[in-house]
């Protein structure tokens, strides 16, 4: 009980201090203002509040926002189970996937500029690209060439900057099962401490997994991008988001390293059943290192992921800051697959979803085994955070935690619990 | 609402929803672009709302004698002439004198015998052993060459007639739309009529139909139906009015071949009047044109076609038909409607637009797009050939970054 209260005490404190900022960006309502029942959100605390109990989770933060206003801003559990910290609303999370919509935007950002092209070659910008072949299974199992069951072809078409921003490059990851997720991980790819052109050098080496534009292959195709942003640039990929998008959004706790002491004490961590991301333990962000991967590298708060989000939601300007056009934002939030399907590995945008340009992008109202308007767009991370905007509705929904097995659950639990809550959505 | 009286007058680019700071860093952008050399000069134009909010000319009009870009310069639009074209083709449809359905035979009939070419494959082996010549599945229609699924292809494309068409001497000579229509129509089609989208000598061959329905000229046509009522006075396939030989925009070395030739000289008289390549025109002149086509078909009160004609122009007419076999020019999440290309899809495309966004572009590096969801155009004159697939995202990309109005 004493534990409670002083998570409550902080948390007003908190409150107290940052409300006036919070006037000036992302407002705030009460639920039924904005269309929700009170009592069907109350069923999502009473939810989260059964998990951290049962220790399903460590702790979450869970926030929803319509029409520009904050709805529903919940914090439970602990920040730290180890050290029996309670979860604060600035806790700092590591984001790792939901680091590809900041790069994707960064990269539009440039778009807008001139200075590139989603139809251009990757080439064009990483001349260690120029030759990449594609490695392909021999026609015969039986085959007597050099006993390899592969073979290397020159691509059909050349991997596109299009083709990294919604996954279609041919690029793979360590994780999955096929012949050169295998190479990924033989060839040492993330050993020692390298940057971003380093780990370019490295992957540009081995073969793509499939032909360009055939297939959607979740990949380090964001990583790559992040190196195209250095050279179009000149400035580290930090540096160039921290002016374009960081900076001019107050998003004062994103980044890929946390170098203030001052915040070492925020950051969130999971519980020791569920501290690991594929076999290994989640990164300790205070340890400085030279890659800045745009795929995976961030930490983030609920509060500054959600200016991000409202952002994309006003068409690209949050707080009178400009980042991108409406009609920018419209070409990154609509499906860029078509016919282009699923590779051999998962499909992780799901049924009913194609994928933009940084995003899963809802195809359909029905398919989907989730809750969810068309043109919603959504992605998540591999701790288990996860976010989607309903421009339709006008309403964004960021989730943040620390627990790796439980994000595919949730990730489907709040959509279904969230719509549920929305009993009113005219309002 | 209707439009039909609305033309062009000046405008703030706020007071339509465009960024001031933004459209300065697109003029900033192309000045630097000139200062590259990747482009001798151009004047670009921007309305939305029948308000010009953006006019600039830059760079030089001829930079071997450092002439300066004028608003006023004359530019060869080449392709931009097919929609032009295909408008004309239009005003006989609502006239009632011609059929997008009707085969072409019906107004050239040296086109009743036309072939399609297959391959001769080895019946053995497989080899390709040249060409047979077939009946087509279907004949070739008026709305097969507003969509380019006529058959037809271009010389420069390397399908199965590019022998055929390199060596009939297709361009011999100062010939006229009837001539060049019966050299068209003793080569062999490169595919079955309708099954496939390729980009060809369709269109001038439609300049010929024009001409047979309506019995006259192509240009005296155009200028009775188009150019006439819109005031479109600097707009013609050679420049007759020696007072504006001083205006035409030239191309610099080493950026100044269409088709491994330089680019022609359009102050010479000549009789061709080539509907799917021929023309000349201003910004103001094109911006005419396209401010009629996003009114629904009337500019300032002179009616040129029904809202419900430019509609149906403006529409996808390739459903299933796939693209080629050459290049597909209108790109990923792009269909084809009479004249051209049209936008399908809000993503798959490699630069921002609406859905409903019609555009063409010509071989000299000019192009234009209109927005009918959002009622603004922008059309960009250059003679830059290498440039055009380049200023084909580029422009759109930092022009819808420019309009930064909310999204209804």
């Amino acid at each position: 009980m004493r534990h409670l209260l002083g998570a409550t005490t902080c948390a007003m404190l908190v409150l107290w201090l940052v409300a006036p900022v919070l006037a000036q960006e992302l407002g705030n309502a009460k639920p039924e203002e904005v269309g929700f029942s009170q009592e069907r959100l109350d069923r999502i605390t009473d939810t989260l509040k059964a998990d951290v109990k049962h220790q399903v989770i460590p702790g979450a933060t869970l926030l929803i926002a319509r029409h520009d206003k904050i709805a529903y801003f919940e914090k439970l559990g602990s920040l730290d189970p180890d050290k029996n910290l309670p979860m604060r609303d600035d806790a700092i999370f590591r984001i790792f996937s939901m680091s590809k919509p900041i790069t994707s935007v960064a990269a539009m950002i440039l778009f807008e500029q001139g200075k590139l092209f989603l139809g251009n070659p990757i080439a064009k910008y990483l001349p260690q690209f120029t030759d990449v072949k594609v490695l392909m299974p021999n026609k015969d199992p039986n085959d007597r060439g050099d006993g390899s069951p592969y073979h290397l072809v020159a691509p059909n078409r050349a991997p596109t900057v299009q083709d990294l921003l919604r996954h279609t490059a041919g690029l793979t990851y360590g994780f999955w099962s096929d012949p050169v997720a295998k190479m990924y991980v033989a060839a040492g790819l993330f050993g020692g401490n390298y940057n971003n052109a380093e780990f370019v050098d490295r992957i540009a080496k081995l073969p793509l997994a499939f032909q360009p534009g055939t297939v959607w292959n979740y990949s380090n195709g964001v990583d790559v991008l992040g190196r195209v942003i250095e050279v179009v640039s000149g400035k580290s990929l930090y540096q160039f988001e921290k002016e374009n998008i960081l900076d001019p959004l107050g998003m004062n706790d994103t980044s890929f390293y946390l170098t203030d002491p001052a915040k070492k004490g925020r950051i969130a961590e999971g519980l020791s059943s569920d501290n690991k991301v594929f076999g290994f333990p989640l990164f300790d962000p205070t340890i400085q290192g030279k890659w800045e991967a745009g795929g995976q590298g961030m930490v983030s708060t609920t509060l500054d992921y959600a200016r991000f989000l409202q952002m994309l939601l006003n068409g690209g300007v949050f707080n009178g800051h400009r980042i991108l056009s409406p009609a920018t934002v419209a070409l990154m939030t609509h499906d860029h697959l078509g016919r282009i399907g699923p590779s051999t590995n998962l499909y992780i945008p799901g049924p009913g979803t194609g994928f933009g340009l940084g995003f899963a992008v809802r195809r359909s109202e029905g398919q989907a085994t989730i809750a969810g308007s068309v043109g919603n767009y959504f992605w998540g991370g591999a701790a288990g955070t996860a976010f989607w905007n309903d421009p339709k509705l006008q309403m964004l929904v960021v989730f943040m935690i620390q627990a790796p097995k439980q994000g595919f659950h949730y990730q489907t639990l709040l959509p279904n619990m969230v719509y549920a809550a929305l009993t009113d959505p005219s309002k | 609402m209707s439009h039909a009286n609305r033309g062009l007058e000046e405008g703030n680019p706020e007071e339509v929803g465009f960024s001031r700071e933004r459209l300065q860093r697109l003029t900033d952008h192309l000045r630097g672009e000139v200062d590259a050399a990747l482009i001798p000069g151009a004047t670009m134009l921007i309305a939305r709302h029948g308000k010009i909010i953006y006019f600039e000319a830059i760079g030089f009009r001829d930079k071997s004698v450092q002439a300066p870009m004028t608003k006023d310069a004359i530019f060869r639009i080449f392709s931009m002439s097919k929609p032009v074209t295909s408008v004309a083709a239009m005003t006989l449809v609502e006239q009632g004198r011609l059929y997008l359905e009707n085969p072409i035979a019906a107004y050239i009939p040296a086109f009743a015998n036309v072939k399609v070419a297959v391959p001769r494959n080895d019946p053995i082996f497989f080899a390709p052993q040249g060409i047979d010549l077939v009946a087509p599945v279907r004949p070739p229609t008026v709305q097969d060459l507003l969509r380019h699924t006529s058959g037809l292809t271009y010389g420069f494309f390397e399908t199965i007639v590019a022998k055929h068409y390199r060596e009939a001497n297709l361009f011999a000579g100062d010939f006229t739309n009837a001539e060049f229509a019966e050299r068209l129509a003793a080569l062999p089609l490169a595919f079955q009529p309708g099954a496939g989208w390729n980009y060809s000598h369709s269109t001038d061959l439609l300049g010929r139909v024009v001409e047979v329905a309506s019995g006259k000229a192509l240009y005296e046509w155009e200028q009775e139906q188009i150019l006439g009522p819109l005031g479109m006075s600097d707009t013609s396939f050679s420049i007759a009015d020696k007072s504006k030989h001083g205006r035409v925009a030239e191309a610099a070395a080493p950026d100044n071949l269409a088709g491994g030739a330089p680019l022609y000289d359009p102050r010479q008289p000549a009789k061709s009047q080539m509907g799917g390549q021929g023309m000349q025109s201003t910004a103001l002149d094109y911006a005419r044109f396209l401010q009629m086509l996003l009114n629904g078909g009337s500019f300032a009160g002179n009616r040129v076609l029904s809202p419900e004609t430019v509609s149906f122009m403006t529409s996808d007419h390739l459903g299933l038909i796939p693209p080629g076999p050459s290049f597909y020019f209108p790109g990923d999440g792009y269909g084809f409607g009479l004249g051209f290309a049209v936008r399908r899809a809000p993503g798959l495309a490699k630069h921002t637009g609406s859905v409903g966004n019609f555009d063409w572009s010509g071989a000299a590096g000019t192009l234009f797009w209109c927005d009918p969801r959002r009622d603004f155009f922008a059309l960009w004159m250059t003679q830059a050939p290498m440039q055009l697939f380049r200023l084909h995202s580029l422009l759109p990309n930092m022009v819808y970054a420019a309009l930064t109005e909310p999204e209804k």
